[in-house]
C-alpha cells in the first residue's frame, strides 16, 4: 500500500492565503484535508430547516464558502417552510415562481446528484400548478420527496391531492394516452406524507405510474377513510411491490387490521414495516375461526402498535426472516387486566413463523424483542422469553403500571431463576443477550448493558435482580402512570404533532 | 512488537495486536512481513502517537469497524459519542485536529470518525460568528458579501 501522506487542504485558488493566515497555528481547523472538513460539515447537520445550518457554514469565511459551493452533496437537500397561503394569482401569486426560481438556483448547484425535498406548509395552499408542474418535471432527478402540513384544525391536503393528480398526469405519454407510461419520479426512493390532522377521504397513491422504484413510504395522517381505502384494497398487485419499507401511522383507523394484512400482501419484497394506529378497529376473528396463514417471507423488522385486534391478527401470520419485532399499546381486557393478548398472539407468530422458517430451510432467530404494553405480570410473557431465549440480543421489557399489580411480577422472574437453575451452570440465560432494558414509566426505564454488575446480576440470579430493583420500577412507574389508566405509553401514549 | 518512529525522532515499542488498528500499520507489516527496522511516521510525533497508542490500547481486541460508509448517507449518522471517546477527546483545540491527523494518516477510521464529531458537535447549531470565535477563524466577508450569500440563498420570502 502507498504510503498516505499528510495531504495539504486543497485550497481554492483565491483563499489559499487567508488559509495559510489561518494555518499558522499546528493544529487550526483549515490544517485538515478538504475531504475531512466536507466530512466535518455533514456531520455538524448543516441540512436544517430552510438550510440556515448551511449558510451560517458558507458564511464563516471564504475558504468554507468555497468548499461548500464546491461540493454537490450540499445542494441536493433542501427543506422549505412555507409560511402563506400559496395561490396561482393575487398578491402571493408572484411567490410560486420565486419559489421554483430558488430551488432551480440551488439544485442547480447540485448537479447530477439526485434530489431531495421537504416542502412543509403552515397555511393550506392551494392547488398550484406552477410548482406541481416543477415537482413533476422528467428533467428532475427526485430521490426523497416530503411533504408536511402543520395546520391546526384542517381536515384536508387539497394540495397534495392535486400534485398526486399531476403526477398521474406528467406520467402520461402527451402524444397517445395508450401508450406505455412515463414515470415522472422514476428515481424517487423515498416519499413521506406527515399531517397528523389530516383526514384523507380522496388520496390516491398511484405509485406504480408515478414513481415504480419507490423504496421507502412514510405516512403519518389522523385518518384514511372512504375512498383511500377503497383505493388501496382495490389496487392493482404492484402498487407497493418496490417497497422495501413501509411507516404507516394513523390516529384512527377504521379497517387498520385488514389493511395491516393488505400491506403485507401488497409489499412481497418488504423489510421493514411500521404500522400504528391508535384507535379501536373491528375484531379479528376469535381463537377457532378459520383464517388463512398469511406468510411473508422478507420481513426483518415488524413494528406493531394497535389495538386487541392486531394482537389477534398475529395469531395467523408467518414471518420466517423476522429478526426485530416491537410489540405494544394493546390494551388489556377490561376482566382480566393482567394479561394482554399480546403474548398469547406472539407466541403464535413465532411458532408459525419458525414452522415457516423450517420449511424454507432458514434458521428462524429474534434478535430484537421489545414488548411494550406487556408487563411481567402476563403470565405468557415467561414464555415468550423462552423462545427467544438463545438468539435474542436486545430485549425490552415493561414493568407493571400500579393497576395491574395485583398479580405480582415477581413470578415472571422466579420463572427465570428456575430456568436459570435448569441449565448448565456454564451457559447464560440469555447467551447472546448484550442489553436487557426494564421500561417501568413514560420516560424511565433501566438499561442494564452487557458487562455491567447488574446485568451480569440477571444473568445469573434474575430474582435478585426483581429483589433489588422490582419496588423501585413499581413504585417510580406508579407515580409517572398515565392517568386514564391505559398503562405508561412510552413510545405510544403520546402523539405529537410532526 | 512493532518499532515506530515518529517524526521528532522518537522510537515506540507496540504490540502489534495494538496497532493493527491502524489500516496503514496493518497493511505495511503484512507487505513487509516480519523486520526489526522501525516504521516511519514522519507525519505524526511522539506526543500525538501517545494519544494515539492510548486510544488503540483501549480498544485492543475489539472488532474493527465496518467499511467505508456511503458519503450520501453521512448525514443521517447519529453525532452519538460514547462516553470513554469523550473523555478521550476532552483535549485542545490543537491536539483535537492533531489527532485527527494522525488518524487520517494512519487510517483508523473509528477514531477519525470520532474526532470528526467531536469538532462537528462543537459547531452544530451555533452561528457563523460563533463558530469563527470557537475556531478562531478570521472572518474575510464584508458585511454585504455575508448579507448577499444569505439573500440569495434563503428562502425568506414566505415566513
Amino acid at each position: 500500500m502507498p504510503a498516505k501522506r499528510r495531504r495539504a487542504a486543497r485550497v481554492p485558488e483565491a483563499d489559499k492565503s487567508l488559509k495559510q493566515e489561518n494555518a499558522q497555528n499546528m493544529g487550526h481547523i483549515n490544517q485538515l484535508p478538504t475531504e475531512l472538513l466536507v466530512y466535518i460539515f455533514i456531520l455538524s447537520d448543516c441540512k436544517r430547516e430552510d438550510s440556515v445550518g448551511l449558510l451560517n457554514l458558507a458564511c464563516v469565511c471564504k475558504f468554507w464558502h468555497e468548499i461548500l459551493f464546491s461540493y454537490p452533496h450540499f445542494w441536493s437537500y433542501l427543506d422549505i417552510v412555507i409560511g402563506v397561503k400559496l395561490k396561482n394569482s393575487g398578491p402571493h401569486g408572484v411567490l410560486l415562481p420565486k419559489l421554483c426560481r430558488h430551488l432551480d438556483r440551488w439544485y442547480g448547484r447540485a448537479g447530477d446528484v439526485p434530489r431531495s425535498l421537504t416542502l412543509t406548509f403552515h397555511k393550506a395552499a392551494t392547488k398550484t400548478r406552477v410548482l406541481y408542474d416543477y415537482l413533476t418535471s422528467s428533467n428532475l432527478k427526485w430521490k426523497s420527496l416530503t411533504f408536511k402540513y402543520d395546520l391546526k384544525g384542517s381536515l384536508n391536503f387539497p394540495w397534495l391531492d392535486g400534485l398526486m393528480e399531476h403526477a398521474m398526469q406528467a406520467s402520461r405519454s402527451p402524444e397517445d394516452d395508450t401508450s406505455d407510461a412515463v414515470p415522472c419520479w422514476r428515481q424517487l426512493e423515498m416519499l413521506e406524507i406527515i399531517s397528523p390532522k389530516t383526514y384523507y377521504t380522496a388520496l390516491d397513491l398511484p405509485l406504480e405510474s408515478v414513481a415504480p422504484n419507490l423504496q421507502h413510504l412514510k405516512i403519518r395522517v389522523c385518518e384514511m377513510r372512504g375512498s383511500m381505502s377503497r383505493s388501496i384494497f382495490s389496487g392493482s398487485k404492484g402498487l407497493f411491490a418496490s417497497l422495501r419499507t413501509i411507516s404507516w401511522e394513523e390516529y384512527n383507523g377504521p379497517n387498520s387490521v385488514e389493511f395491516f394484512k393488505s400491506l403485507l400482501r401488497m409489499a412481497p419484497n418488504l423489510e421493514k414495516l411500521k404500522f400504528r394506529v391508535s384507535e379501536g378497529s373491528p375484531a379479528f376473528p376469535l381463537e377457532g375461526a378459520t383464517v388463512p396463514l398469511l406468510e411473508h417471507t422478507t420481513l426483518r423488522e415488524l413494528s406493531l402498535h394497535g389495538s386487541d385486534s392486531f394482537g389477534q391478527a398475529l395469531r395467523r401470520i408467518s414471518v420466517p426472516c423476522l429478526e426485530a419485532l416491537h410489540v405494544g399499546c394493546f390494551r388489556c381486557h377490561k376482566q382480566d387486566r393482567t394479561r394482554s393478548l399480546t403474548v398469547n398472539s406472539l407466541n403464535l407468530l413465532l411458532r408459525n413463523s419458525s414452522a415457516s422458517a423450517s420449511a424454507m430451510g432458514v434458521e428462524f432467530g429474534i434478535k430484537v424483542l421489545d414488548l411494550h404494553g406487556t408487563p411481567f405480570t402476563d403470565t405468557g410473557l415467561l414464555a415468550e422469553c423462552i423462545t427467544v431465549r438463545e438468539t435474542v440480543e436486545t430485549l425490552s421489557l415493561e414493568a407493571p403500571p400500579s393497576w395491574k399489580i395485583r398479580t405480582p411480577s415477581a413470578v415472571f422472574f422466579t420463572g427465570l431463576q428456575d430456568l436459570r437453575n435448569s441449565i448448565h451452570q456454564a451457559e447464560e440465560l440469555f447467551p447472546r443477550l448484550r442489553s436487557f432494558e426494564v421500561v417501568y414509566g413514560p420516560k424511565k426505564s433501566q438499561v442494564l448493558e452487557r458487562g455491567t454488575a447488574d446485568f451480569d446480576l440477571f444473568q445469573q440470579y434474575p430474582m435478585e435482580l426483581w429483589a433489588k430493583s422490582g419496588k423501585v420500577w413499581a413504585e417510580e412507574g406508579a407515580d409517572s402512570e398515565d392517568s386514564r389508566g391505559r398503562g405508561p405509553g412510552r413510545r405510544g401514549g403520546g402523539w405529537s404533532l410532526l | 512488537m512493532v518499532l515506530l518512529l515518529t517524526s521528532d525522532n522518537e522510537m515506540f515499542s507496540v504490540a502489534e495486536d495494538v496497532i493493527k488498528r491502524s489500516a496503514y500499520i496493518k497493511n505495511m507489516l503484512e507487505d513487509v512481513g516480519e523486520s526489526d527496522l522501525p516504521i516511519p511516521l514522519p507525519n505524526v510525533e511522539s506526543n500525538v502517537l501517545v494519544k494515539i497508542l492510548e486510544y488503540c490500547e483501549h480498544y485492543r481486541g475489539e472488532p474493527l469497524p465496518a467499511s467505508d460508509v456511503d458519503p450520501a448517507e453521512i448525514g443521517d449518522r447519529s453525532l452519538d459519542i460514547a462516553d470513554w471517546d469523550q473523555k478521550y477527546m476532552a483535549v485542545d483545540q490543537e491536539m483535537l485536529f492533531e489527532i485527527i491527523l494522525a488518524a487520517n494518516y494512519l487510517d483508523i477510521k473509528s477514531l477519525l470518525d470520532v474526532g470528526c464529531k467531536t469538532v462537528a458537535k462543537m459547531m452544530k447549531g451555533k452561528s457563523s460568528e460563533e463558530i469563527r470565535t470557537l475556531f478562531n477563524i478570521a472572518n474575510d466577508f464584508t458585511p454585504e458579501e455575508e448579507a448577499q450569500i444569505r439573500k440569495e440563498n434563503a428562502w425568506a420570502e414566505c415566513r
